[in-house]
This record gives C-alpha cells, sequence and structure tokens, in this order.
C-alpha cells in the first residue's frame, strides 16, 4: 500500500522557486497499476523519484509498504531501492559496455547476495531477449533496449516498479509490446506499478488514471481518459 | 557491494576509456620512475661512500693526544694506565691501542713484480695496532722472528689498481694474489731527510687486508711497533692514537664529551669528510627527487582532470548505479577504485622502469666512464623499501587526484541526473 499526504516539492531555478507538486495526497492498493499522466513538466517524474527514494528534498509524508521513506537511513533507502523498487526510464539509460546480461545483473552488483546469472537469463527469455544476452547495448534496437531496462527493474522481484515515459523513446509497434509485456509481468507477479505516459494504452491498460496538472493531482475514470 | 562486483565495475570504468588510463598510468610512472632511479642512485653513491671510500664505524671513536698543551703539569698522553681509564667509560665495549713507528722507512724494490720488471723505492709509514681491532681473517698477524706481517688496506688496493697500475702499465692485483707478497723495508733510512743514524733491514709479508688498516700506509702488529721504536730509542711507552669501541652509536655522543673532559681530543677528520660529501649526496639526491615528487603531482593532477571528465560523462551511469540500489560510498568506492587501480599499475610501472632504466645506466657507465679508484659495478641501489614505496608513491598520487572527482560523484544528484 503506498500512502502519500500533503506531498510537497519545489525546485529553484535562478532566483525562482518553483513548487512542482502542491500539496498532493493519494494512495494505491497493493498490485494496482497506475497510469500518470500530464503536460511536460507537470512533476510525474518528480513524484516517481519520491516514491522511489531517489529523491528526498521533499515535505509531507509518504509512506511505501508501511514504512515512512523520509525516516529511512541512507543506507535503507538504497537497500529498498535496490530490493524493493525498480525503474524503468524513457531513455532506457543501460550501461555501456556491459552486456545485456551484466546490465540486468547490475541490481545484483549493489546487493548483498551473489549475482544469479539464471534469473537474468530468465527475465531476459521472459522479455524475449534471451538470445541477445552477450550482445552489447550499442547494438540493440530501442524496443530491446527498453525490455532489458524492464527486465533488469524486475530482477529482485520488486514489490513497486515505477516506470517514467517507458514507450516515449519508441515507434508504435515497440511501444505497443513494452506496454503489454509490462502490464503482463506486473498482472503475474502482482507488482504495483505507477506508469508515468502519455500512451492512450498505458491509459487504458491500467487499473487507475492520475492526472497531475501544476502540481495538483486529479484521478481521471480509466475508459474515459482522452 | 561485494568486492568481486567492485573489481568488476572498476574494470569496466577503466576499460571504457583506454587512453585516457594508459595516459595516467604512464603519468604515474614516469613520476615514480624518476623518484624511485634518483633516490637508488643517491642510496648506491652513498653507499659506495660509505663501504668503499670512507668505510666509517659509527660505533668507533678515535681518541688522540692533544696537538696544543698548555696545562701545568705537562702534556696528557696516552699510556696503559689512560688507555685503562678511557676503556671504563661507560658505554665502551673495547679499547684498540695504536702507536705509530716513530722512526722513517722506506722500500725499495728491485725485481720481478708480478710478471713485471719493477724498479722503485718509497717512502712509507707503518703504524701498529692490536689484531683483534683489524677483525678475523688476519692470517699470522703478531710480532715474531721471520717477516713482519703486513695488514692493507683494500682501498689503497684500489687507488694502486685504477691510478697507479693503469698510468703505468703495471698488472692490476686482487687481494688473494697479493697474500703471501713479500717485500723489503729499510727502517731508519729516509728519501726526504731526517733519517736516523742507525738503519735495519727487514722484509714485510702481505697477510690480509682490512678497512681498519691505515690507508696511507703499512699496519704492522703493535707489538713491532713497540719493538722497532725500542730498538730505534724512540717512545714505546705511549700510544698515537686509541679506539673506542662503543656499544652502540647512540652512546658516541657521551664517550666523546668524557673523552673530551679527560684532556684528550678526536681524530674525526675522515668522519667529518665522509658526513661532508654524504650531505653533499643528499642534497643532489633530494633535488633530483624533487623533480620526481614534481612529476607525480603533476600526474596527480592528470588523474583528478581525466577522473573528473569521465565522473560528468558517467553522470547517468553513476544515477543508474544509484537507482538500482547503490549508495554514495559505493559510488565513491568505485571512482576510488579506478583511481588507485591507475596509482597500482603507473607505481608499478614506474618501479620497473626505474629498474631498466638503472639498469641501462650501468651499462653504459661502464662502457663509457674510464675505469677508476672505487668504481662501482653499480651506482645503484634498490632496497625492498624503495620498491614498497615506489608503488606507495604511485598509490598516494592516484588518491590525491581522486579526492575531487570522488566528492563531486558522490555530490551528483540522480533524480536530477534521471529526471
Amino acid at each position: 500500500m503506498i500512502r502519500v499526504e500533503g506531498l510537497e516539492r519545489s525546485h529553484r531555478e535562478g532566483e525562482v522557486e518553483v513548487r512542482v507538486l502542491r500539496g498532493l495526497s493519494f494512495s494505491i492498493a497493493e498490485g494496482e497499476l497506475v497510469a500518470l499522466s500530464g503536460p511536460s513538466g507537470a512533476g510525474k517524474s518528480t513524484l516517481l523519484q519520491v516514491l522511489g527514494g531517489l529523491d528526498r528534498g521533499y515535505a509531507g509524508r509518504v509512506e511505501v509498504f508501511g514504512r515512512d521513506l523520509s525516516r529511512l537511513s541512507e543506507r535503507e533507502l538504497a537497500a529498498y531501492r535496490n530490493r524493493e523498487v525498480g525503474f524503468v526510464f524513457q531513455a532506457s539509460h543501460l550501461v555501456p559496455g556491459l552486456s545485456a546480461l551484466e546490465n540486468v545483473l547490475l541490481p545484483a552488483r549493489f546487493g548483498k547476495e551473489a549475482p544469479s546469472r539464471s534469473r537474468a537469463l530468465e527475465l531476459l527469455a521472459r522479455v524475449g531477449l534471451g538470445d541477445r544476452a552477450g550482445r552489447d547495448p550499442s547494438r540493440l534496437s530501442g524496443g530491446e533496449k527498453q525490455r532489458i531496462a524492464l527486465a533488469r527493474a524486475l530482477y529482485h522481484s520488486p514489490r513497486l516498479l515505477l516506470a517514467d515515459e517507458p514507450t516515449g523513446a519508441l515507434d508504435e509497434d515497440n511501444a505497443r509490446a513494452v506496454v503489454a509485456l509490462l502490464r503482463e509481468l506486473c498482472r503475474e507477479a502482482r507488482t504495483t506499478a505507477v506508469v508515468a505516459s502519455h500512451e492512450r494504452d498505458v491509459w487504458a491498460s491500467a487499473d487507475r488514471h492520475l492526472r497531475l496538472e501544476d502540481g495538483v493531482l486529479r484521478e481521471l475514470p480509466v475508459e474515459g481518459a482522452a | 557491494m561485494r568486492l568481486a562486483s567492485l573489481a568488476r565495475l572498476v574494470g569496466l570504468g577503466l576499460r571504457r576509456d583506454l587512453r585516457g588510463l594508459w595516459l595516467s598510468l604512464l603519468g604515474v610512472a614516469a613520476g615514480v620512475g624518476a623518484l624511485l632511479f634518483f633516490v637508488a642512485a643517491g642510496l648506491g653513491t652513498s653507499e659506495t661512500l660509505r663501504t668503499r671510500i670512507l668505510p666509517v664505524d659509527a660505533r668507533l671513536v678515535e681518541v688522540v693526544p692533544p696537538s696544543v698543551s698548555l696545562g701545568l703539569f705537562g702534556r696528557v698522553e696516552i699510556d696503559d694506565r689512560k688507555v685503562e681509564e678511557l676503556a671504563s667509560i661507560e658505554g665502551v665495549e673495547a679499547a684498540y691501542r695504536k702507536m705509530q713507528v716513530r722512526v722513517p722507512a722506506v722500500t725499495r724494490y728491485d725485481g720481478n713484480f708480478f710478471g713485471q720488471r719493477l724498479r722503485m723505492g718509497v717512502e712509507i709509514v707503518a703504524e701498529g695496532v692490536e689484531a683483534e681491532f683489524l677483525g678475523d681473517g688476519m692470517g699470522e698477524f703478531r710480532d715474531g722472528e721471520g717477516p713482519i706481517p703486513v695488514v692493507l688496506s683494500p682501498r689503497l688496493l684500489e687507488i694502486y689498481n685504477e691510478s697507479f697500475a693503469r698510468a703505468r702499465g703495471m698488472p692490476r692485483l686482487g687481494e688473494k694474489l697479493l697474500l703471501g707478497f713479500e717485500f723489503p723495508v729499510e727502517f731508519g733510512r729516509s728519501f726526504v731527510g731526517g733519517g736516523h743514524s742507525e738503519r735495519l733491514g727487514a722484509q714485510g709479508r702481505v697477510v690480509g687486508f682490512s678497512q681498519r688498516a691505515m690507508l696511507e700506509g703499512i699496519t704492522v702488529p703493535l707489538e713491532t711497533a713497540r719493538r722497532l721504536n725500542e730498538r730505534f730509542g724512540q717512545d714505546a711507552r705511549t700510544y698515537s692514537a686509541v679506539v673506542l669501541q662503543a656499544e652502540d652509536p647512540s652512546r658516541v655522543p657521551a664517550i666523546v664529551e668524557r673523552v673530551r673532559e679527560s684532556g684528550l681530543e678526536i681524530d674525526d677528520s675522515e668522519r667529518k669528510l665522509s658526513q661532508r660529501v654524504g650531505a653533499a649526496i643528499a642534497i643532489a639526491t633530494s633535488m633530483l627527487s624533487l623533480l620526481g615528487l614534481l612529476v607525480c603531482v603533476l600526474a596527480s593532477v592528470n588523474i583528478a582532470l581525466s577522473l573528473g571528465a569521465s565522473v560528468r560523462s558517467r553522470a547517468g551511469e553513476f544515477g543508474i548505479f544509484r537507482a538500482v540500489g547503490a549508495r554514495t560510498r559505493d559510488v565513491a568506492a568505485l571512482v576510488l577504485g579506478e583511481a588507485l587501480v591507475v596509482g597500482l599499475l603507473g607505481g608499478l610501472l614506474g618501479v620497473v622502469g626505474a629498474r631498466l632504466f638503472a639498469f641501462a645506466a650501468d651499462a653504459a657507465f661502464a662502457a663509457w666512464l674510464p675505469a677508476f679508484p672505487f668504481k662501482p659495478d653499480t651506482f645503484f641501489r634498490f632496497p625492498l623499501w624503495l620498491h614498497l614505496a615506489g608503488v606507495g608513491v604511485g598509490l598516494g598520487a592516484a588518491l590525491l587526484g581522486a579526492l575531487a572527482p570522488v566528492r563531486q560523484a558522490v555530490r551528483q544528484d540522480p533524480a536530477r541526473v534521471l529526471a
């Protein structure tokens, strides 16, 4: 369960302080897939980073799976990101020089347990790239890169998946395939997911649709989203 | 973060920019190599000075009678009673007496000298010492009926070989070859005046070589010197010097003070010369080593710049690391690890480079420098600690260079980088 109360986040741009999130309050039930829409600069990425424990400069209360994120130490927060959260970004952010397999293993590099090649290979097979394990990311297509990023995000079977415009850089076919895969994997593992996206497909396939505009969040009906 | 993971990611980071890696490595290697080369040259030269040219045993104090005496009770002498008194000073382990043969002497050689015809005469100075002072392996070093046993300084042999023998086309000699060599000595005679009315012909026989033997003459048994002085009516009671051997070098200053209080003097001319030459070598070594250190500092700056650029270009990568669970200290360890690998490899490369350059320099000196007394086989000395220090300096330079990039890496805001 995710519970957010009075979430405020500001950025300083030169002399001006911009209020990105203005007292957001909402909750997400475990296993829900939530689509997050809104114009560029509305604060979608900021909200995802707050939920994922990457951004700590907020005011208000953010409770994820019973834990108040603001009370976690740096070590606990790193462990939270490592074990319980999976991130997928618009730019896949694969590490150049590491093979597809090594990229999927990356979360294990910062964990306590030894990396499991079989787990990584299983995930690569699950996203349809079992035969690309040894490939360098520079030799993969945009859709393939994003699927590898998805496999990496799921390495530790996270309870929360946060995807920031995961199809933003893909063509229509690839975008549709990635969305279908994301939905399927989340449903399978009953992973809670928040997906920021402009894609109608994403909105339509989500359990809920939240729209963030001018720092304020409102809920839209899933089927009527436009 | 597990060590294996750290090593894997550090290796990856280094392979990313091989050109930059080589530049950084060569920078550290050049600094460490130059530093080690000059320090090893200083150590090698100092060792040659200390062990071959001006060998000074830090535990020895040579006590001589005062050159000027203003006392009411006459000149302070070194007789057996005084020797006993000196030997009883706290911290003195042994006292060795020396007595000069107080009549002039010459040697006139006319015959076959190791396969060459030699005809020469030379004034010689003789000094009597106790056998224990010279150390072991001196053979029959005691006064007796036959030839007078003589111990020579290896430095005298070196000067003969590299100066006299070379200039006159005489055979070069080794210590073993000279053992048992006999030569005539005529006591009471002088080529430069001041000769005695009496003459005494004798044979000298070389029985050994010792760094403690006198450089510019022959060293004979103390009893021989005493007997000869008595024979010629000279003072055979007092000693020309007594060498005190301290238990350890730290006791020497207190012993020197006690000796001076007793009215005697210390002959430390050779020690002072050794110290002055040693200081000159140390200063030259330090100046040249500073150059090496300067190169290390430049290497450090180079590491800071290249690692800083690398950290900036890899901001997204570090952001991802943070997103998948890296702590700031993991990121710091990655950057630091890359720098330390550069420092370690650069340091090792520098050590190897210094040794190769030293080897080449020795070969060049052997081929092109003319032979001269005390010319060593190697001008360099590379003790184990110097190798370790070289690697340590490499690591230190890398660590210094990594400070700013590490700070830069841990200060990157992953939220901003990934947005």
